[in-house]
């Protein structure tokens, strides 16, 4: 096993995360790509964990951080997403244009 | 050349099987999380691209953080996902404005190309074919537990805070409250 | 005891137990009782006290740095998680000092929200902590950590008063673009991690220093590179540096008036201070690398602030996007390095102080709860309220950069150190937008001042004349009393700031 195979993984994953958090107008899938964009970067610190043989397992240890932060963003993500549906009735991004750019 | 090692001799190596039918499957399933016009279907193709990222930790013998993405992400996050799509009412079926239009999609495509050509040039041209060391052992959880209470117990107690920030969030948000008018009525 | 240095950590200590007593006394005590407020300002007050004592204590031991060890053995005392130095010391003044204003200064809508305020204070105590941790800490985990901490409180702070529907959109905004934010963050963080090995700030001076010590790992630059570029992109969203800038606006003008003020101060105070510890305590030695990507944030954040502010007509708006300019005028600044850090000091102590000050009075013109606040409600202000306008008028002026009020004293500290870095372009274009910016901020005094009173149909809003008292009118006297002592005689605060690295 070379280590790239993992690292161009992470950076594919990363880069197909940043291309539906700018394409999708609906909010829930925004989020889901986020989530991918963050599953990316676990793939990541675990790869560099393992390349740098990190006494610390700082590498795993920062993936478990980013794992229980991630659950609670989704968590307020949903609420808001709620919030949202209840007052009009849709969960589309650029339907929300009471204020112009 | 960036490669010595071969075709040949990468496919020698029976974890590489495993490894390129993992990232095959994650890379359709992450596209599929991006392009599908079903919002279930993005969720439960979510599912593949973080178990496949499960057993990618494996394969590197993260075991620890293997099973916590299986019981955190699969386990809870997918799950309320679900909830959050099914509450919403989103369609079930197929629905065609869930996209920003054609042209802004070309951009985005652009754009996350343009960001992969650029980390995964720097990626090859540091690390080549370097290896990954051999013969490593699975990382033992029991040295996971001891980093966390030694050197990060700091952070580690940090993360109640953002818990707690997310449980009074999470309540504030969505609680119903008496809308203007019954506010009105009720004073 | 020996493990844990508490003094460094104090302050969130404090936060942490201050929020669980108010949400508990909230549930206990009577509905109509806000007793529970006292405890929530005292809290930040002893933190606010505590990084005094941080400071002081750092003097009586003449040192420059107390790293606090999260573990014994050899290589905590090289990798500490926390670190306690007049930075530091001095970034949690002006947080916690910004943050109890933002809170005593918009009682009212804690007032408003009923049952619910007990947990608003909860969230602006947390959100503190959270901004404060990002510039104690001395390892990037503990920076996310702290980063998180903050947004989370301050999305669902933005969605707040949700009976405006604008508050939820700017809710979502918020939250949607910060968390896109925060995982390019840490994909930079991975890049770093990659490689130089490590994630710790401070090794023995510096991540890079700390990499030589290891004879093991190889230096990646390439990656090292891309790491610390994402990393910049994922804080410049988060002190809304063009082009990442376009949130601002619209939370600022969704969120409710009275919450936005810790939302716009707090966070580009730990935002900009969080920057300059990575960039500077980092990779001091890769200044030629970033210097210019960091120029060229600046450039854009200053031209576009200034234009963008010059076609609004709402004063909230208005704010935000002199707030890119203000931000851009900050980054410049950075181009200078370690020698930039006391401007960028003074510059971010005064400007913070008038922005709070400044939301202050939006929320007493407009309302502590609505979203929109739009030129009409200040026109004829001066009659209607003379000191509210007056006060306005010195934070326009201060923040325009007029001379003998302390926005000037600023600018000229951070196009001095722009110019010795020898960035003279971009000192050029600062000058020009600062001239421009004076547009924008004058016309809000000659609509106060000079033209007749517009009544609104909505009472309680632009037809009275907001008072200056209670809580918002001693943040109100206050704040513009220091930006005009500040402005006549900075000295005393421009000697704190030069030690303050």
């Amino acid at each position: 096993m070379i280590i790239n195979q993992f690292l161009l993984l992470g950076a594919a994953l990363f880069s197909i995360g940043v291309y539906g958090v700018l394409s999708r107008r609906n909010a829930v899938l925004v989020l889901l790509s986020v989530e991918l964009m963050l599953a990316a970067v676990n793939i990541n610190m675990v790869a560099f964990d393992r390349l740098n043989q990190d006494v610390m397992a700082g590498g795993q240890v920062f993936a478990l951080f980013i794992i229980a932060v991630a659950a609670a963003e989704v968590g307020i993500g949903i609420a808001i997403v709620l919030l949202i549906f209840r007052n009009r009735r849709s969960a589309n991004v650029d339907e929300l244009d009471l204020m112009k750019l | 050349m960036f490669f010595a090692v071969t075709v040949g001799d990468w496919l020698g190596e029976v974890e590489n099987w495993v490894f390129a039918v993992l990232a095959i499957a994650m890379v359709y399933a992450a596209i599929r999380v991006v392009t599908t016009k079903n919002v279930v279907h993005a969720a439960l193709f979510l599912v593949i691209a973080l178990g496949g990222s499960a057993a990618i930790f494996l394969l590197l013998g993260a075991e620890f953080v293997a099973w916590t993405v299986v019981m955190v992400y699969i386990g809870a996050v997918i799950v309320l996902f679900l909830f959050g799509i099914m509450i919403t009412r989103a369609p079930l079926g197929y629905e065609t404005k869930l996209s920003h239009p054609r042209r802004v999609r070309i951009g985005a495509a652009l754009a996350s190309g343009a960001l992969f050509l650029l980390i995964g040039g720097a990626m090859l041209d540091a690390f080549g074919d370097d290896p990954v060391p051999a013969a490593i052992d699975p990382t033992r959880t029991s040295d996971i537990g001891q980093s966390i209470f030694e050197r990060f117990v700091i952070p580690f107690e940090v993360v109640s805070f953002v818990l707690l920030a997310a449980l009074i969030g999470g309540i504030v948000i969505a609680r119903q409250d008496p809308t203007v008018e019954e506010e009105e009525v009720l004073q | 005891m020996e493990n844990i240095a508490f003094l460094p950590i104090g302050p969130e200590v404090i936060l942490l137990i201050g929020a669980v007593i108010v949400l508990m006394a909230a549930v206990t005590l009577d509905q109509d009782r806000r007793d529970w407020g006292v405890v929530g300002a005292i809290a930040l007050l002893v933190a606010f006290l505590l990084s005094w004592a941080q400071w002081l204590r750092l003097d009586y031991l003449e040192r420059g740095q107390e790293l606090a060890f999260s573990a014994r053995g050899v290589e905590s005392i090289h990798m500490p998680m926390v670190v306690m130095d007049r930075f530091s010391a001095f970034a949690g003044v002006l947080i916690f000092l910004i943050a109890f204003l933002a809170l005593v200064g918009n009682w009212g809508l804690v007032k408003t929200l009923g049952k619910r305020g007990a947990e608003y204070v909860a969230l602006v105590l947390l959100a503190a902590a959270g901004l404060h941790m990002m510039v104690i800490s001395s390892n990037l985990i503990l920076l996310f950590m702290g980063l998180e901490t903050a947004s989370i409180a301050l999305y669902v702070i933005a969605g707040f008063a949700r009976v405006e529907r604008n508050s939820d959109e700017s809710a979502l905004k918020y939250f949607l673009l910060g968390s896109f934010a925060s995982a390019i963050f840490l994909y930079g963080i991975a890049l770093v991690y990659a490689g130089t090995g490590s994630i710790s700030i401070y090794g023995s001076g510096g991540i890079l220093a700390f990499f030589s010590s290891q004879p093991v790992a190889v230096l990646e630059v390439g990656i090292l590179l891309t790491g610390i570029a994402l990393m910049i992109v994922g804080l410049a969203f988060k002190v809304s540096a063009a082009p990442f800038h376009q949130w601002a606006p619209d939370v600022y003008q969704g969120a409710a008036s009275g919450s936005v003020s810790l939302m716009a101060a707090g966070v580009k105070v730990a935002g900009i201070a969080a920057l300059a510890r990575v960039l500077m305590g980092a990779f001091p030695s890769r200044i030629d690398d970033w210097a210019p990507i960091i120029a060229l944030l600046a450039l854009l954040s200053i031209i576009v602030g200034t234009v963008g502010a010059i076609g609004q007509g709402d004063v909230k708006r208005m704010l935000a996007y002199s707030g890119v300019a203000h931000a851009g005028f900050m980054l410049s600044a950075f181009v200078a390095g370690v020698g930039g850090i006391p401007s960028i000091w003074f510059y971010l102590a005064t400007y913070a102080v008038q922005l709070v000050g400044a939301f202050t009075v939006v929320s007493l013109v407009s309302g502590v709860r609505s979203g929109a606040s739009p030129f009409d409600q200040y026109k004829g202000l001066f009659e209607r309220s003379p000191w509210v306008a007056m006060a306005m008028a010195t934070f326009m002026l201060g923040m325009g950069g007029i001379p003998f009020f302390a926005g000037f004293v600023g600018k000229v500290g951070v196009f001095g150190a722009a110019m010795s870095a020898g960035y003279t372009w971009l000192v050029a274009a600062g000058l020009i937008a600062s001239i421009a910016g004076l547009f924008f901020y004058l016309r809000i005094v000659v609509l106060m001042f000079f033209e007749a009173p517009v009544m609104a149909e909505a009472p309680g809003t632009a037809t009275a004349a907001p008072r200056l008292a209670g809580g918002a009118g001693f943040v109100i006297a206050l704040t513009a009393g220091l930006t005009i002592l500040f402005g006549i005689i900075p000295w005393p605060l421009l000697n704190i700031v030069k030690n303050a690295l």
